[in-house]
């Protein structure tokens, strides 16, 4: 990994680079593209997604290019996995933007984005209460992914990389809760220090990238299972015509794309605002319609919707366990605060 | 569109100039027509045809603003009088349309001298368009003769002139057979029917064709060209997304929000209607979101696909939602109870006119997805 590129003035430094390199490389050993549907496909072009200049998530216009990348990301390999580079890169483009010091900031992030940077877990709900701040994360689910994760801990944000990471439990019968003691993860790396009277700013950007890039990847999944749905009932014949031309099938398939059609929608419209509530909207609707989703594939694979053969209980897993756990965007009072604000909006 | 975008402003300013502090939220059919030729002689009806055209050339985004505002005031595009020939006729007269026909028809739709309606529809042929029956022949002298009928024809009973789609050849050819052709409703051979609806208002007509005389030069487009015509009217309608409805439906929601305060419900019954609102909520930021989509594809010149049968089946599935909560809260006591029930009755049309959420779900699994008609 060289250094050049934008000259902006910022370089990484050798220990910010050796990071850089063990994060590639965990990378790349654990996602492959084969995780969730894809047996025998090529590992995951890191570079050439760099290279592509959409994953700017952090420019002045955060795009529905940028959100759109993320969420084909995840549909092409496997649940979440956009999310999780989209709210790595963007927690650190929102430190670089806070950081009055960086005055070329969008140059700057330009810089990092040119490298296969590092993947932040935050498939849990534990990470997430992190990011908001309510808790010191003392732990991560390193279990579906976790090559590289982000922490954040007093407005500091730390890469850290587990050395001993445990990628098994897709072969076992486990939902993904499996923790990794932050204490147990030996490589640490300040990257980026947030400057204390921006920290509340911060913290509220971040969680609202952190919640769009969960959104981003719950739509991602969910379009994933719709497309091996579709392929299935274009495929398997039933009563001497194919599945795929009973209406009841069409349907049920169309308004499961219809509902993550306008959670993508959402999606793009919370990346231009970034306000907490939008992105709480955009993961409300982006969980409703993955779950939709799996309920539609499961059901439309007939018995082999139930089986471990299929790859739709993993998919079950993970998009469940994001959007049924406990999560402030589902809170109640939340909601009724949001309904409270989208009121005020109308009267304005 | 901010509302401190300077286009935002100005057309702000020059609405209050013509119409003060009043709203059309409550407005009848008089009333909304007489809106619309204010608006025609301000120079805010048609904005988006062209300068040459009498419009004002306005962008995509402009003209979406445009209705937005109008929206705010209870003047949506889509109960304005003027919208079959403005927002419908137009654009596809400006596409193919004769010189002749554009001098004669143009100017008249948009100064609102002539209510059009669009006849489509017909007792054998709703969602199965391609299946039009009413015929129109041509004769020696190349005048045509229609015979037939249209029906669920919005406002035909107030209008002046029908577009409407009508069969010219084989109908073994189904769309590749029909003409486009403009209907004088006050002409000998028209009967029109009311239809009264579940509201118990009147606003859709079945219109009785018996052997009418149209002059060939009421013909647009080619023989046979019919279906074209029509694409182009929709794709332009499609075009401008539906960003109006988000601003009146948001306001429905602050309605119903407020009426909420006002009846008496234990907690739990006040949290559970609480909810689906907030539902409802987010279900309309998606209906705006999805309505940028379609602004950002059109004015980037891009091809649309079958994004606007999913902006319908949303708008409409939404809209459906929003108002059962608002009907649910108007039988917790409310007292205008009445109009909500004429409101919620009304409503349960949007799911069936133009294109049903049937047809909406085949487009999408046919053509996006490729699934076997």
């Amino acid at each position: 990994m060289n250094n050049s590129g934008i000259d902006s003035g910022f370089r990484f430094d050798e220990d910010e680079l050796e990071v850089l390199e063990l994060a590639r490389a965990c990378t790349e050993r654990h996602f492959p593209v084969d995780r969730f549907d894809r047996p025998g496909a090529p590992l995951v072009n890191w570079q050439g997604l760099v290279d592509s200049g959409l994953l700017a998530p952090w420019d002045d216009k955060p795009s529905w290019d940028s959100a759109m990348l993320f969420s084909g990301i995840a549909h092409e390999f496997g649940a979440g996995l956009g999310a999780q580079v989209y709210v790595a890169n963007s927690m650190v483009a929102s430190l670089v933007h806070s950081d009055p010091s960086l005055r070329d900031h969008t140059a700057m992030a330009a810089e990092i984005n040119r490298r296969p940077l590092f993947v932040a877990y935050t498939g849990s709900d534990r990470m997430l209460r992190s990011f908001l701040g309510d808790a010191r994360p003392s732990m991560f689910s390193g279990a579906t992914s976790g090559a590289v994760g982000l922490l954040v801990e007093d407005a500091e944000v730390t890469v850290v990389v587990p050395s001993d990471y445990d990628d098994d439990w897709s072969s076992a019968n486990e939902w993904p809760a499996t923790a990794v003691q932050i204490a147990d993860i030996p490589v640490g790396r300040t990257v980026a220090r947030c400057p204390h009277e921006l920290h509340a700013v911060v913290t509220e950007e971040m969680s609202a990238i952190a919640l769009l890039g969960r959104a981003s990847g719950l739509a991602g999944a969910g379009g994933s299972l719709l497309r091996r749905t579709v392929g299935h009932v274009q495929e398997r014949e039933l009563f001497g015509k194919v599945l795929g031309s009973f209406q009841a099938v069409k349907h049920r398939i169309a308004a499961a794309d219809i509902r993550l059609t306008a959670a993508r929608a959402a999606i793009g419209a919370a990346c231009r605002t970034r306000s907490a509530r939008s992105a709480r909207i955009a993961w409300r609707l982006a969980a409703s319609a993955a779950v939709d989703a799996v309920s539609t594939a499961t059901q439309l694979h007939g018995g082999l919707g139930v089986s471990w053969e299929m790859p739709i209980h993993w998919y079950a897993k993970s998009i469940h366990q994001e959007a049924w756990s406990p999560l402030s965007a589902t809170d109640a009072v939340v909601r009724l605060a949001d309904l409270a604000e989208a009121v005020k909006e109308a009267q304005r | 569109m901010t509302r401190a975008d300077p286009f935002v402003t100005e057309i702000s300013s020059r609405l209050a100039d013509l119409f003060g502090a009043r709203t059309f939220f409550d407005a009848d059919f008089d009333e909304r027509l007489d809106a619309d030729r204010a608006l025609a002689a301000a120079g805010l009806l048609g904005y988006h045809w062209p300068t040459e055209y009498g419009g004002a050339g306005g962008t995509v985004q402009q003209t979406a603003a445009l209705e937005a505002l109008l929206a705010a005031i209870g003047l949506p595009t889509a109960l304005s009088p003027s919208r079959f020939g403005v927002n419908l006729l137009g654009p596809a007269l400006i596409t193919h349309g004769s010189d002749e026909q554009k001098s004669t028809f143009l100017p008249r739709i948009l100064a609102v001298q002539d209510i059009w309606c669009q006849g489509f529809s017909e007792p054998d042929a709703g969602s199965d368009l391609a299946a039009v029956a009413t015929t129109a022949t041509v004769q020696s002298d190349g005048q045509l003769v229609v015979r037939g009928s249209k029906t669920w024809t919005t406002q035909a009973h107030r209008a002046d002139m029908c577009f409407a789609l009508v069969r010219t050849g084989d109908p073994a050819l189904r769309h590749r057979s029909l003409s486009m052709v403009f209907l004088p409703l006050h002409a000998t051979g028209v009967q029109i029917q009311p239809i009264r609806q579940n509201t118990g208002r009147t606003e859709f007509n079945t219109i009785f064709f018996d052997d009418v005389l149209v002059p060939r030069t009421h013909l647009l487009g080619e023989l046979g060209q019919g279906w074209n015509v029509a694409h182009t009217m929709l794709d332009h309608e499609r075009s401008y997304g539906q960003s109006a409805r988000y601003g009146y439906y948001i306001r429905e929601l602050a309605q119903a929000f407020a009426e909420l305060a006002e009846v008496e419900l234990d907690e739990a019954q006040s949290i559970e209607h609480r909810l689906a609102l907030a539902e409802s909520a987010d279900q309309l930021f998606a209906i705006q979101a999805l309505s940028d989509l379609v602004l950002d594809a059109s004015e980037g010149g891009e091809e649309l696909g079958t994004l606007p049968s999913a902006v319908k089946y949303w708008w409409s599935t939404s809209h459906q939602h929003l108002l059962d909560t608002r009907m649910q809260i108007a039988f917790r006591g409310h007292s205008d109870a009445t109009r909500r029930g004429e409101q919620w009755l009304a409503s349960r049309a949007e799911t069936i006119y133009a294109g049903a959420s049937e047809i909406q779900l085949n487009i999408v699994a046919e053509r996006k997805w490729g699934l076997p008609r």
